[in-house]
């Protein structure tokens, strides 16, 4: 049946920031659905506060608002824009209630909107855990042990029947926020406190602990005449237990008979048969592991994560389906683009293997809580493709980016055997690496599942690649033996390290295609991954489709990571979509399943493999390209610029020479001098030693960070030699020291950021942005203001012409960006990337400047000035726009929320408005912050804050919040005239400031420590209390001061100005 | 698959059209000469292995690791190996599953079922895809002379496969509920099916596939379904008057898998064949008066390309091939259907049956 004709216009509704939980996977399942609206003709309107996104960008939607995701605001935009029709479930949890509240308020009914995907009723029988309950029952589908309760003493009484440990399950939140295993009386206590208090209707799950089932999912797609087949079944190789994201996954299903397969997969249609599925859904079930025996666990009627990747290991565009349907075809109507001839009412088969394999921000956070449970903590993840297990979980390993290149973990290698055994029973991140280690050791199968009920079978697939390595190392390298490890996943570097022989007669790898129907159907797919045969039907397809253009090689940015995100992704795109424009042929290779990038629609030809030297050489090997593209792609391809180069392969853009004279202090130094810019004073160090002397040299405070980072991995202010031995500890335990320590003066000044594109011989700069956190906080974390405020016209002339000094003597071509900071009207340099960065999206929006689009046509030999923008500063855009970093505190425990200069942030909003004050409004509206504007204030400052506090403190004061602080801040600000209440510290004895945070007294915190970071510490704990009751916590002067500003303005989400980005 | 070296022993497959592929053998030694044909299901490979509609057949498994959960003693679809031969890229010699007892290289061995892996399985696919279901010899002795390999395959003795796997007698089997009575002719039934039709609430008596239209009207049988089978050597025409009289019987008849094509052939339709079968667990198919499509899994490479008396009621959404007919007192599918009490499989093909069994009781 075609198309509704009722439907002309509508509203999709984004997911907003990346957070821990909800990430790039609504980017890729947003812009495939706006792309699938659009080809259908219809008129998309769409609201997402996230600017880094693809999905935000004019291409995509006809009216675009980057604005906060709270319902007053979409009310206003649908009252200007006037869609017919609001589509709910592409948007993640956040566009899914949004979409709910509105139907349930009967706004959609008032205004004759249609409610698109998900209905409410679906959505209910899904997440309303009493309903769920009371539908599987009703169609016989079990479930756990559970009840729905609404206070603590019932899931205390109900836990008492069924016996510990139980799982909370609160209602309505996302990534298992505010659930958890509660093993006895007093941990139930609290997670179910928690969990009853995040759920936006106070109910939470109680269910019986069932870990160690194996946990099986099914993605499932269904239209409105009740077609419905399942799309891919996934196993979870750590069972129930592990949140499904921080889990590694197999697809298909691996270790279950057609008897179990079946039972399961049929459980799934008559699922969402019951809930009346329009679009996609996610089912989980937990599996007996010695019989039949099964259990629902929990259903998402929505696009998700696990949809995101069911949909790039089979090649079957869930999101662009679900689109189609929500408009009213069905899945016999609706054409399958890879094979042309067959339909989306069919099942993929598959030939290969897929993997998952999470990303955890736990290198980072050394001293966050690793254990893993039913709370989400990774921030991203990688997938990989091969012919066998063992293929797949190699090139898993290589892609996730920890340095390692099997499973072996060389920290595991001095423990004993009952260590080890005694480690498996830790449920945390490196508990596939201990488990490997156990098998290698020769511990038995039954005692590794007795522990961890990982199945045999994955057990065995692991031992497979551990006996291999001992092979290796043992045997002589025959080609036989070589086939065989190169079959297994293992590199040449790997092979000729463990066996200390060199490689004969090295193989190449070929490319098989994903295709949906493993090979029944002729397919055109572009979408390839390596394995090793004779047949290469990349050779081939290349063969079969020249075109004669010119043939350029992106690299993408591998997994989601604090500090190296979505942007990067948007950056890559963005190139690729340049690169077509300009006539040549855009081939990319990237390893993440969440990602834009790696949507076979996107470039001519996509690689899913690992970014490795002898993964790359491969596919250079088959494509021959005349160029690549190495600025794009963050830290993961910038690392493969040295090989490239020595290689001879021909990098456009900016070289790797400007890349290393960037990066090596020595050289940066020497340039520096050349033009004349000034640094903060700095030496290069090697040992504790060294670092004690340089430090005392420059004197303290002073700036700590390995060099090659991204994101500030481990950077550090030190502030007297304590420090300096304690941090140098935790960077050496990452790093191997053939990258040195840098150790820098450290200047409080203002910081700026530039974002420069450049051509050898020009420069043009979009824009100035100014953070309002002082130098001290890393750029990721600040609040980041376009235009710059306050700066004065010397200084905005000295940035500009020392980023177009910089820019020109590293010979950029495309991108770099400097970060500055202003100290006592000087203007230093802190650092320089010759690639795009985390800004790169926002400026392009705000300012209209398409950034990576000129990079990519001055890296084809076009100049700047040729195309139209000018150079120099350029004008600047009529709106303020105000970046607003997004954290995912309350998803790492122990972690300190103190900023500094290593970044901790996961996502971003944007504010964009006329005034400054506005945009910071809703920025912070955006970023979550309730702006409540009475209440309590907490104030706990260091020592060499508290004078400057006062006048915050004042402004709060003077709107009417009552202030409490610890004695110190308190006398302090009792003296200037701001009463305060002196309230006691955590170690004071009772009631303290636990106490206020307990009764809801406090509203906002201003908490400054000259230390922090370890959890045991007091200000830690006082901090990571405001993250769990969600009160906002400014641990920066400088945040606090813009909060009030913005509070003392008294503007509302009522009347705050809109504003449409396409009409910028 | 981690033995190398000189642990392995070499297999190879000679196609007809002379070519030669080389893989490590497993499974059984021997020499077997089949019709190649490639599966894409990801499980199932010891119903396949065993079920009679595989007969004749060496399979190529799209899917890469073969035999992850074992085997094990209830998963028989017929007594004994069918299948002429099996080649994967890799098999499992480590599985895990609560009901195995067994590994499928041991199951392989114990019946004679010569195996092949370490191949690229996906090229094999490609090449029955696009050059179609040739015959080929598998096996264990390397091929000294291809010309006199490439002459075997040529000459390889073909009998119709119906004799071989249908069952040598009568046999009646009860309902719990005393359902309406079937007479099943077994054309190489296999044991799901009528674990499906004895769910479905029915009795069943299964007899031999040569039984003539008289011994069925005797057994006062409310319906007869003609069964499954394989379609290695059988000339459809040869059942033609055979079935053409149990039809005249007047009996509701439902006839799956090759028992649809064989109906069809009878009842003037024309049999053709697809240039690669459809061998899966993913194969859509459309009702059309209810306009809902299933997924049906299914192992034929016969289809009715026209249907005489009966009027089409299912066809196959990816190639449009017919999947089902109805006649004035009789239906059809090409696929097996499963019996389930839900409505999103093909339990409802069973319910269907059942109510033209009643309409006919009264």
């Amino acid at each position: 049946m075609p198309l509704r004709d009722d439907i002309k216009k509508v509203l999709v509704i984004g997911s907003g920031p990346i957070v821990i939980g909800q990430a790039a996977e609504f980017d890729y399942a947003g812009t495939q659905a706006c792309r699938a609206l659009k080809s259908e003709g219809l008129q998309v309107v769409l609201c997402n506060s996230n600017p880094a996104t693809i999905m935000t960008d004019k291409a995509m939607a006809d009216k675009i608002y980057i604005e906060p995701l709270n319902l007053e605001v979409i009310k206003r935009i649908i009252e200007i824009e006037k869609p017919d029709s609001v589509l709910s479930n592409l948007g993640g949890q956040t566009g899914l209630t949004l979409s709910m509240q509105l139907a349930k308020e009967g706004f959609l009914a008032k205004h004759g909107m249609k409610l698109l995907g998900s209905k409410p009723e679906t959505i209910d029988k899904a997440e309303d855990r009493q309903i769920f309950k009371d539908t599987m029952e009703k169609i016989g589908q079990p479930c756990i042990p559970s009840k729905v309760v609404n206070t603590v003493e019932d899931a205390l009484a109900f836990a008492e029947e069924i016996g510990y440990p139980v799982i909370i399950r609160p209602a309505f939140t996302m990534g298992g926020s505010g659930g958890g295993i509660a093993e006895n009386v007093d941990e139930l206590h609290e997670i179910a406190l928690n969990g009853l208090r995040l759920s936006p209707i106070t109910q939470v799950l109680v269910e019986k602990c069932i870990s160690g089932w194996k946990e099986i999912e099914f993605e499932v797609i269904r239209d409105r005449k009740g077609n419905a087949i399942t799309v891919c079944s996934m196993e979870n190789i750590d069972p129930v237990g592990v949140h499904t994201g921080d889990s590694i996954v197999v697809a298909p299903a691996l270790s279950l008979s057609p008897r179990e397969f079946g039972m399961l997969r049929t459980a799934a249609l008559e699922i969402v048969e019951e809930l009346d599925v329009e679009g996609g859904c996610n089912c989980q079930f937990a599996l007996h592991p010695d019989s039949m025996e099964y259990a629902v666990i929990e259903v998402n009627p929505r696009v998700s994560r696990s949809s995101a990747l069911a949909s790039k290991a089979t090649g079957y565009p869930i999101a662009k389906v679900a689109a189609k349907i929500a408009i009213g075809y069905t899945l016999d109507e609706i054409v399958n683009a890879v094979t042309g001839t067959t339909y989306a009412c069919f099942e993929p088969a598959i030939d290969y293997v897929v993997l998952k394999f999470p990303k955890w921000p736990f290198d980072k956070f050394v001293y966050a809580k690793r254990r893993l449970g039913t709370q989400m903590k990774a921030t991203g993840e990688v997938m990989s493709i091969g012919s066998s297990f063992e293929q797949a979980i190699m090139k898993a390993v290589r892609s996730i980016e920890l340095g390692m290149d099997t499973l072996k973990l060389k920290k595991l290698r001095e423990k004993s055997d009952d260590e080890i055994v005694q480690q498996l029973h830790e449920c945390d991140d490196e508990r596939i690496f201990v488990v490997y280690e156990a098998l290698g050791r020769g511990i038995s199968f039954d005692t590794i599942f007795d522990i961890t009920k990982i199945d045999r079978l994955f057990l065995g697939k692991l031992k497979n690649l551990s006996d291999m390595e001992k092979a290796l190392q043992s045997e002589p390298l025959t080609d036989a033996l070589y086939l065989d490890a190169k079959r297994l996943g293992f590199l040449d570097s790997t092979i000729e390290r463990l066996s200390s022989q060199k490689v004969a007669h090295p193989r190449r790898a070929v490319y098989k295609m994903v295709d949906t129907c493993a090979a029944e159907f002729k397919a055109q797919t572009p979408y390839f991954y390596s394995t090793f045969d004779e047949q290469n039907e990349a050779a081939e397809f290349i063969e079969n489709h020249k075109t004669g253009k010119k043939k350029i090689l992106v690299f993408g940015s591998g997994p989601i990571r604090i500090g190296q995100g979505i942007e990067f992704d948007y950056c890559s795109v963005h190139c690729v979509w340049a690169l077509k424009e300009q006539g040549c042929e855009a081939v990319i290779i990237n390893n993440n399943p969440e990602t834009v990038s790696t949507d076979f629609d996107t470039a001519d030809r996509l690689y899913f493999d690992p970014l490795t030297p002898e993964d790359v050489d491969a596919i250079l090997e088959v494509e021959r390209p005349d160029g690549v593209v190495v600025q794009f792609g963050g830290q993961t391809a910038i690392k493969l610029a040295k090989y490239l180069d020595q290689k001879g392969v021909n990098i456009i853009g900016t070289g790797y020479d400007s890349i290393d004279a960037a990066e090596d202090r020595e050289r940066f130094d020497e340039l520096l001098a050349a033009c004349g810019i000034p640094r903060p004073a700095g030496h290069t160090v090697f040992t504790e030693g060294e670092a004690l002397t340089a430090a005392q040299d420059l004197g303290y405070p002073v700036l700590m960070r390995p060099s090659y980072v991204l994101g500030g991995q481990n950077m550090i202010i030190a502030h007297n030699d304590k420090d300096i031995v304690e941090y140098m500890a935790v960077i050496t335990a990452h790093n191997s020291l053939e990258n040195p320590v840098l150790i820098d003066k450290y200047l409080m000044g203002t910081e700026v950021e530039v974002d420069a594109i450049c051509d050898g011989k020009d420069f043009l700069i979009p824009g100035i942005m100014e953070h309002i956190e002082r130098a001290g906080v890393h750029s990721g974390d600040s609040i980041s203001v376009y235009p710059a405020q306050n700066l004065s016209e010397k200084t905005r002339q000295t940035i500009i012409d020392y980023t177009g000094k910089l820019a020109l003597a590293l010979n950029v071509r495309g991108l770099v960006n400097v970060q500055y900071v202003v100290y006592q009207d000087e203007v230093y340099v802190i650092e320089v990337n010759p690639r795009s960065s985390r800004t790169v999206p926002y400026i392009s929006k705000v300012t209209g400047v398409p950034m990576v689009d000129i990079a990519t046509r001055i890296m084809l030999g076009q100049s700047l000035l040729e195309q139209g923008y000018g150079k120099g500063l350029y004008k600047e855009a009529e709106y303020v726009a105000v970046k607003v970093p997004v954290f995912s505190f309350e998803k790492l425990h122990d972690l300190d929320t103190h900023l500094g200069p290593e970044m901790k942030s996961t996502g971003e909003v944007l504010g964009i408005a006329h005034s400054l004050e506005e945009a910071l409004y809703k920025g912070l509206a955006a970023a979550g912050y309730n702006m409540k504007r009475t209440g309590g204030v907490l104030i706990t400052v260091r020592d060499t804050d508290k004078q400057e506090v006062i006048p915050i403190a004042a402004k709060f004061d003077g709107m009417g919040f009552d202030i409490y602080a610890t004695e110190g801040t308190a006398h302090e600000l009792n003296r200037h005239m701001v009463a305060a209440s002196v309230v006691r510290k955590i170690e004071e004895g009772e009631p303290n400031i636990m106490t206020l945070f307990d009764e809801g007294k406090i509203d906002y915190v201003i908490s400054t420590s000259a230390k922090g970071r370890k959890p045991a510490r007091h200000s830690v704990q006082m901090r990571r209390k405001a993250v769990e009751r969600s009160v906002a916590c400014f641990t920066s002067l400088d945040t606090a001061n813009a909060m009030a500003n913005s509070l003392k303005k008294r503007h509302s989400l009522g009347d705050i100005e809109l504003v449409d980005i396409c009409s910028i | 698959m981690v033995a190398y070296g000189a642990q392995r022993s070499p297999a190879w497959l000679v196609l007809e059209d002379g070519r030669v592929i080389e893989g490590v053998s497993f499974g059984a030694k021997g020499e077997q000469i089949g019709r190649l044909v490639f599966n894409t299901a990801c499980v199932g490979y010891q119903q396949m292995l065993t079920d009679p509609d595989s007969l004749g057949q060496i399979v190529v498994q799209a899917f890469p690791c073969i035999g992850n959960y074992g085997v094990n003693g209830e998963d028989f679809e017929s007594p004994g190996a069918t299948v002429h031969g099996l080649l994967v890229r890799e098999w499992c010699e480590a599985p895990s599953n609560f009901r195995m007892s067994g590994d499928i290289g041991g199951f392989m061995k114990e019946q004679g079922i010569v195996g092949m892996c370490g191949i690229d399985t996906r090229a094999l696919v490609r090449a029955i895809r696009d050059g179609g279901e040739q015959r080929c010899l598998l096996t264990t002795e390397r091929p000294a002379d291809l010309a006199a390999a490439v002459a075997k395959i040529k000459g390889e003795n073909i009998t119709d496969g119906i004799t071989k796997t249908t069952c040598d007698k009568m046999e009646s089997i009860a309902t719990e509920n005393d359902g309406p009575r079937l007479a099943v002719l077994d054309l190489g039934c296999k044991r799901s099916f009528l674990d499906s039709l004895r769910a479905a609430g029915f009795a069943l008596t299964v007899c031999p596939a040569g039984t003539k239209a008289q011994a069925l009207a005797g057994l006062e049988a409310e319906g007869v379904v003609l069964s499954s089978g394989p379609e290695f050597g059988v000339e459809p025409g040869a059942y033609a008057k055979q079935l053409e009289e149990i039809y005249k019987l007047g009996l509701p008849i439902l006839a799956v898998g090759l028992g649809h094509v064989l109906l069809g052939a009878a009842l003037g339709g024309k049999v053709g064949a697809l240039t690669h079968g459809h061998r899966g667990a993913n194969i859509p198919v459309t009702d059309l008066r209810s306009g809902r499509t299933v997924i049906t899994s299914q192992n034929h490479g016969l289809i009715l390309e026209s249907v005489g008396a009966g009027e089409v009621s299912h066809r196959n959404l990816s190639d449009g091939s017919c999947e089902g007919v109805r006649y004035p007192n009789a239906m059809s599918v090409a696929f097996i259907p499963a019996y389930e009490r839900g409505h999103m499989n093909t339990g409802d093909i069973f319910r269907a049956y059942r109510t033209m069994v009643k309409k006919e009781e009264k």
